[in-house]
C-alpha cells in the first residue's frame, strides 16, 4: 500500500465499506515501508506484530464511523514515548530504552483507533535541521535521495511524502515540523504552545517544544489535531482552552481575511524561486478575496541567536538526566561514579547534542547568565511584541517556511552556524509560542517549496481554513516524488 | 575568523560542568565551532533591551496546580527492570566515596 | 583578643503533605526502597512535574507564622548538579523569587528576648537517599520529591546557644502551624550552618565555614562550639580563616574539612519552564491566615495572664500543639485551669510515656478529662478513685457513667456520715482517750476506721471534720 494518491477521508471510506480491513491495510503498509525504506531510512523501528494485533482488534470491534483515524495506520516520531516499543530519540544514549508508559498523544491516537506502525527517524534528541544527526544514519529526501529531508522530524516528513504512511507525528522546537514539511512538499502544523500535551515527549527546549502532525493535505492535518489537542493534567503548561472542531469551518474560504506578509521574511537571504512562489501565493489569496499587505517584524533576524541560547540552555538541563544510572546507555568501563557520568554521556551523545549542551551550559554558567540567557529572554519579548502588533491588525501571517529548498546531504554538517540559520524563518514562531503551518507552495529545480502560515495563539482554525483554500486552488500537493530520482 | 573567540580552557570548563569529556582532537574542533556560534550570539548586543522584561515561558496557564491526593502508579518493578544495575530494589552505582570530587559532595537541598 | 561570632542558619523542614511536591507519589517515610516512586521521581524521559497545591499553601502558612512577606509571584527555578540521588540532575527550587521574604522568630535566650530576622524562605523538592557500601553505592528514590520548606535566617545569631534556642523556637512555631510534624528522628528538620568569627572591633566579616545537613539541634550546637573555638585559635595564632565546607563528626565532636570553596559549584539556575507562573491572591492568603493556629508565644501569654498558670506550666503545655489544643479545649469545656494543667503534666504525661504514644492516638478526650477533674473538684470522687476513673477515661469511657456503674460516688453527706462516726467513737474508747491525752495519731486511726466501714467511699476531709467536731465537744 502506497498513500501517494490518498487522503484519510478516502481510506476511511474504504475501511468503512469493507473494501479493505485494517489488518490488510496495516500489513500492506508495513510491507511497502520495508521496501521503500531501504532507500529512505525514514523509520528507526517498526511496530510489526503489535500493529497487526492492534489492527485486528479494531477490525473485530468494527471501524468507528465517527473517527477518521479508526483502523488507520500512522507513524510516530521516535522522541515520543510508546509503551513497550523502543523509543530512542535517535541517540545511542537511548538505543536500548523501552518506555513503560505512553505519551498522552499516543494514548489519544490509540483511543481514536489509529494503528502505530513504527517510529520515525530524526536528528538526535530533535537537535538538527537535516536528520543527519541520527545514530541510525541519515534519512534521504524522497524527491532527491542526495538531499536532506530537513529535520528534525525528517523521518516523519519523508515517510509521508514518499507515501509510506498517510500521516506521522512530529515535534517542533524551532521548525522541526514545518521545515521538513516544506522540504518534502507536504503539510506540517506546529500548534500553539500548550495546545498539545508534552507528557511523553522527550524534552529538548521545554518552553518551545510542541507536538504536531505531518500529513499529505490540510484536511487530514486538521483531523489529527482534533484528536491530539487538549488539556492534560500531566502537563501543567497545556492549555485548558476548549478544543474546537478544526474541520468544521475549513471550507469557508478566505474572503475578507486580512493577511500580513512580513518583509523580513523575503529578504535577500531568501532564494529567488522561494520568494516568487510566496508572492504568487499572495496573489492567489487576493484572488480568493483576502487582503495581503506587507508588514514588518523587525526583530526577526535576532531570532536565531536568541533561540540557540534559550533552547540550548533548556536542553543542557533537560539532557542532564541521561547519566547511565536509571535507564539508557551506561558505559561499560567506568571504574567510579565520576567516570560513569562522563563516559556514559560522552559515549552516548553525538556531536551536535554535545555542541548544544555546551552552548547551553555556557549560557547559564556563572557570569554568563545575564549577558546570554537573560538577554536572549528579553529579545524573545521583543519578538513576541512584534507579532502582537501585527496581529492587532491582521488575522494571519504568510511567509516562506524556509529561505531555500532542501540542501545536499553533508553540505552543512561541519558548519553549525549555517545549519542553524536554516531555521531563521521558523524559529520566531516558536519564540512567540504561535501556531505555524507549512503547506506546499511550489517547486524549485524539482524540489518542493513550503509556504508558512502563522496564526494568532490558538487560532489554528483560521490557518487550516486558509491552508485548505490555497490547496484547493493550487495543485502543488498533487505532485509526487519518484523515489530514487528527480521528478 | 571568529571575533569572540572562546578559549579551549573555557570549553573544557563548560564540558566538565556538563560531565562531558573531549578528546585532544575534539577540543580544538569544538572550540572553533562554539566560537563561531558565540559570534552569532554576540549579534544580540546590538539590540536595545533596556526596560524589556524577559520572557521565560509562554503558556497561557496561571496557577495550574494539582490537589494533594497521593497515587501510587505501581511502576517500581518496571522502573527497576529498565535500570542498568540494581540490587535488592535499589539502583546500584559505583561507589560514590571512592572518587575524591564526589566524596566531598553531599546531597544538596 | 575578644571575638564576635556570627551565625546564620538555613533550615530544611519536610512538610507533612500526602503526596510529593511535583509528583502524586505518596509522601511517606520508611517504606520499602523505591516503593513510593514513579517515572517522575525517576526523572524519566518525557515526564513533567505537577505542583502540589498544598505545598504552596504550606509555604504561605509558614510565611504567615514567621511574619514574612508573601511574594505574589513566586516562581520555581532549576538548580543543576549531578548526583545519584538527584535523578533529573536538577532540583526544582525557588531561587530568584522565593515564596516569602523577611520575617522573624522571637527567641528567649540567656534571660533575654531577641528577634532573629529571616532573609527568605522557599519551597523545593528533597533528593533521594544514597547508601554507601563496599565498591558500590545504592540509590533509593522514595524521598525524591518530598516537599521541603527552607527557612534562611539572617546572619544575626551570635552564639551556639542562641542557634540552639532559635532552632527550638522555630521547631515549635512550625509544629503549631501544622505544616510539618518535625520528626527529628526521620530527618524532617535539618540545618545548614554558617559561622564566621572575627575580633571585636573588626568591621568586616571573616570568611565563613559551612556545615551541611546537621540533623540534631545538639549537633548544631556542638559543631558550632567546636568551630567557634577552632576559628578563635586560628585567629589568635595570627592565621586567617579559609572559606570551607566542613562536616561535623558526631563521634569525635569535631569538624573536618569536606572541601574548600574555591572550586565552588556553578548551579546554573534558571526559571523552570515546565511550570506555569503563580499569582497568589489576597483571598488565598487571607483564607490561610484565618486557618493559622495561634502560635505558642501567644498561647503562653494567655495561659499566664488570663488563666493564672505559672510560666513553667505554660511552657510545658505549649511544647506541642496537640497538648496545647487539648488544654484549650478542656478550658472551653469548663475545666479548672490549674487542675487541667496538673492533670496533663501528671497522669496524662505519665500515661503517654509509659505507653510510648501520642495524645492524638489515645482515647482520652478533653470532654472526659474535664468531667473527671470536675468530679474530683466537687468532691464527688476521691483522688484515689480518680485514678481508677482515669484508667477508664484512657479506654474511652465516660466518667459519670463509670462512677455510677461502679458505685464510686464518694460519701460526703454529713447526715449519712455522722452515725458512722459516732459508732466508731463508741466502739473505740481507748483511741478517744489517747486523743484527749494528746496522741494526735489516734485521730488518724479513727479516720481509718470510718473509711474501713464505708469501704473507702467516705470523703476523708468530711470524716476528719466530723471527727474533730465530735472529739472537741
Ligand atoms: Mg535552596
Ligand atoms: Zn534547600
Amino acid at each position: 500500500m502506497n498513500y501517494l494518491n490518498k487522503n484519510m477521508t478516502g481510506v476511511h471510506k474504504q475501511l468503512m465499506n469493507g473494501d479493505i480491513t485494517s489488518e490488510e491495510l496495516t500489513k500492506q503498509t508495513l510491507d511497502n515501508i520495508k521496501k521503500t525504506d531501504t532507500k529512505l531510512n525514514a523509520f528507526i523501528d517498526l511496530n510489526d506484530s503489535k500493529a497487526l494485533d492492534d489492527s485486528k482488534a479494531v477490525d473485530q470491534k468494527g471501524i468507528d464511523a465517527s473517527s477518521l483515524l479508526s483502523g488507520m495506520p500512522i507513524a510516530i516520531k521516535d522522541n515520543i514515548l510508546t509503551k513497550d516499543l523502543k523509543t530512542t530519540a535517535a541517540s545511542k544514549m537511548l538505543s536500548n530504552f523501552t518506555p513503560i508508559f505512553d505519551a498522552t498523544v499516543v494514548k489519544k491516537l490509540a483511543a481514536a483507533g489509529a494503528i502505530n506502525v513504527g517510529k520515525t527517524n530524526m536528528d538526535e534528541f530533535a537537535m538538527g535541521s537535516s536528520t543527519e544527526h541520527s545514530v541510525f544514519g541519515p534519512t534521504h529526501n524522497p524527491w532527491n535521495l542526495n538531499k536532506v529531508p530537513g529535520g528534525s522530524s525528517g523521518g516523519s516528513a519523508a515517510a509521508v511524502a514518499s507515501g509510506e504512511i498517510i500521516a506521522a507525528l512530529g515535534s517542533d522546537t524551532g521548525g522541526s515540523i514545518r521545515q521538513p514539511a516544506a522540504f518534502n512538499g507536504i503539510v506540517g502544523m506546529k500548534p500553539t504552545y500548550g495546545r498539545v500535551s508534552r507528557w511523553g515527549l522527550i524534552a529538548f527546549g521545554s518552553s518551545f517544544d510542541q507536538i504536531g502532525s505531518l500529513t499529505r493535505n490540510v484536511y487530514d492535518n486538521a483531523s489529527i489535531l482534533n484528536v491530539i489537542a487538549g488539556h492534560d493534567k500531566h502537563d501543567l503548561t497545556s492549555s485548558d482552552k476548549a478544543v474546537p472542531d478544526y474541520t468544521q469551518n475549513i471550507k469557508k474560504g478566505v474572503k475578507g481575511l486580512k493577511i500580513a506578509l512580513p518583509e523580513e521574511y523575503l529578504s535577500d537571504g531568501t532564494d529567488k524561486n522561494v520568494k516568487d512562489a510566496i508572492l504568487k501565493a499572495a496573489e492567489t489569496y487576493k484572488k480568493l478575496g483576502a487582503t495581503v499587505e506587507k508588514v514588518s517584524l523587525p526583530h526577526t533576524k535576532y531570532g536565531v541567536a536568541a533561540y540557540y541560547i534559550l533552547a540550548s540552555s533548556e536542553a543542557s538541563s533537560n539532557l542532564q538526566r541521561y547519566d547511565g544510572i536509571r535507564y539508557g546507555y551506561r558505559s561499560k568501563d567506568a571504574n567510579n561514579l565520576a567516570e560513569l557520568y562522563v563516559k556514559s554521556r560522552s559515549e552516548g551523545f553525538g556531536d551536535e547534542v554535545k555542541r548544544r549542551i555546551m552552548l547551553g551550559t555556557f549560557s547559564l554558567s556563572a557570569g554568563a547568565f545575564d549577558a546570554y540567557f537573560k538577554k536572549a529572554a528579553k529579545v524573545r519579548t521583543l519578538i513576541l511584541d512584534d507579532f502582537k502588533k501585527v496581529f492587532d491588525h491582521y488575522d494571519m501571517i504568510m511567509a516562506p517556511t524556509t529561505s531555500t529548498p532542501a540542501f545536499d546531504l553533508g553540505s552543512k554538517t561541519s558548519d553549525p552556524v549555517s545549519m542553524y540559520m536554516n531555521d531563521v524563518l521558523t524559529i520566531p514562531v516558536n519564540m512567540a509560542g504561535l501556531p505555524g503551518m507549512s503547506i506546499p507552495a511550489g517547486f524549485s529545480d524539482g524540489m518542493p517549496i513550503g509556504m508558512q502560515l502563522i496564526g494568532r495563539p490558538f487560532d489554528e482554525g483560521t490557518m487550516y481554513q486558509a491552508g485548505y483554500a490555497f490547496e484547493q486552488n493550487t495543485d502543488f500537493h498533487k505532485h509526487f516524488p519518484k523515489i530514487g530520482g528527480a521528478k | 575568523m571568529p571575533k569572540n573567540e572562546i578559549s579551549e580552557d573555557q570549553v573544557k570548563h563548560v564540558a566538565s560542568l556538563a560531565n562531558l569529556s573531549l578528546s585532544k582532537d575534539q577540543l580544538p574542533y569544538f572550540t572553533k565551532q562554539l566560537g563561531s556560534v558565540m559570534d552569532l550570539f554576540e549579534t544580540l548586543n546590538s539590540v536595545n533591551t533596556d526596560d524589556v522584561k524577559p520572557t521565560y515561558s509562554i503558556t497561557d496557564q496561571v496557577n495550574a496546580m494539582r490537589d494533594d491526593i497521593p497515587q501510587n502508579w505501581n511502576e517500581k518493578q518496571a522502573l527497576l527492570r529498565n535500570a542498568p544495575d540494581v540490587k535488592d530494589g535499589l539502583i546500584r552505582v559505583p561507589e560514590i566515596m571512592q572518587n575524591r570530587k564526589n566524596r566531598d559532595r553531599e546531597s544538596e537541598d | 583578643m575578644n571575638f564576635i561570632t556570627t551565625i546564620g542558619l538555613e533550615v530544611h523542614i519536610e512538610l507533612n503533605t500526602k503526596s510529593k511536591i511535583f509528583s502524586p507519589s505518596p509522601d511517606e517515610y520508611g517504606d520499602e526502597a523505591n516503593n513510593n516512586t514513579n517515572v517522575i521521581d525517576w526523572g524519566y524521559p518525557g515526564v513533567l512535574p505537577t505542583t502540589n497545591k498544598q505545598v504552596v499553601a504550606d509555604g504561605i502558612t509558614a510565611a504567615l507564622a514567621l511574619h514574612s512577606k508573601v511574594n505574589r509571584h513566586p516562581h520555581f527555578d532549576r538548580k543543576n548538579y549531578f548526583y545519584p540521588d538527584n535523578p533529573k540532575a536538577y532540583q526544582i527550587t525557588q531561587h530568584d523569587i522565593p515564596d516569602a521574604q523577611g520575617g522573624y522568630v522571637t527567641i528567649h535566650t540567656g534571660g533575654k528576648t531577641k528577634k532573629i530576622t529571616l532573609t527568605e524562605m522557599h519551597i523545593e523538592e528533597d533528593a533521594g537517599k544514597n547508601t554507601h557500601g563496599i565498591k558500590y553505592s545504592y540509590v533509593d528514590l522514595n524521598r525524591q520529591g518530598a516537599p521541603l520548606i527552607e527557612i534562611v535566617s539572617d546572619p544575626v545569631i551570635s552564639s551556639p546557644q542562641e542557634a540552639y534556642d532559635y532552632l527550638e523556637t522555630l521547631r515549635q512555631i512550625i509544629l503549631f502551624s501544622g505544616i510539618s510534624d518535625v520528626k527529628m528522628e526521620e530527618g524532617s528538620m535539618r540545618a545548614d550552618v554558617n559561622i564566621s568569627v572575627r575580633p571585636i572591633g573588626q568591621k568586616k566579616l571573616n570568611n565563613r565555614i559551612e556545615m551541611k545537613n546537621v540533623n540534631s539541634f545538639n549537633y548544631v550546637k556542638r559543631g558550632l562550639e567546636y568551630e567557634e573555638k577552632r576559628q578563635r585559635q586560628i585567629l589568635m595564632a595570627g592565621g586567617t580563616i579559609q572559606a570551607q565546607t566542613r562536616r561535623f563528626n558526631e563521634n569525635t565532636g569535631k569538624t573536618t574539612l569536606m572541601r574548600t570553596k574555591e572550586n565552588a559549584d556553578d548551579y546554573r539556575y534558571f526559571p523552570e519552564p515546565d511550570l506555569p507562573s503563580l499569582d497568589i491572591s489576597d483571598e488565598w492568603i487571607n483564607e490561610l491566615r484565618d486557618e493559622l493556629p495561634e502560635m505558642p508565644s501567644k498561647r503562653k501569654h494567655h495561659y499566664v495572664d488570663d488563666l493564672g498558670l505559672s510560666s513553667y506550666d505554660a511552657n510545658v503545655l505549649t511544647q506541642t500543639k496537640q497538648m496545647s489544643d487539648f488544654f484549650d479545649q478542656m478550658i472551653k469545656d469548663g475545666a479548672d485551669a490549674k487542675m487541667a494543667s496538673n492533670y496533663l503534666q501528671g497522669n496524662v504525661s505519665a500515661y503517654l510515656n509509659s505507653n510510648q504514644i501520642e495524645l492524638k492516638d489515645t482515647k482520652i478526650t478533653p470532654k472526659n478529662l474535664t468531667t473527671l477533674i470536675n468530679l474530683v473538684k466537687k468532691g464527688t470522687i476521691s483522688t484515689k478513685m480518680a485514678k481508677k476513673v482515669f484508667k477508664a477515661v484512657t479506654n474511652g469511657v465516660e466518667p459519670n457513667q463509670f462512677v455510677k456503674k461502679h458505685g464510686m460516688v464518694q460519701l460526703s453527706d454529713p447526715s449519712q456520715l455522722k452515725p458512722i462516726v459516732d459508732n466508731v467513737l463508741t466502739s473505740n474508747p481507748q483511741s478517744v482517750d489517747d486523743f484527749h491525752n494528746g496522741k494526735d495519731r489516734a485521730k488518724g486511726f479513727l479516720v481509718g476506721q470510718v473509711m474501713k466501714k464505708t469501704r473507702g467511699k467516705a470523703n476523708p476531709q468530711m470524716v476528719s471534720k466530723l471527727l474533730s467536731e465530735a472529739l472537741n465537744k
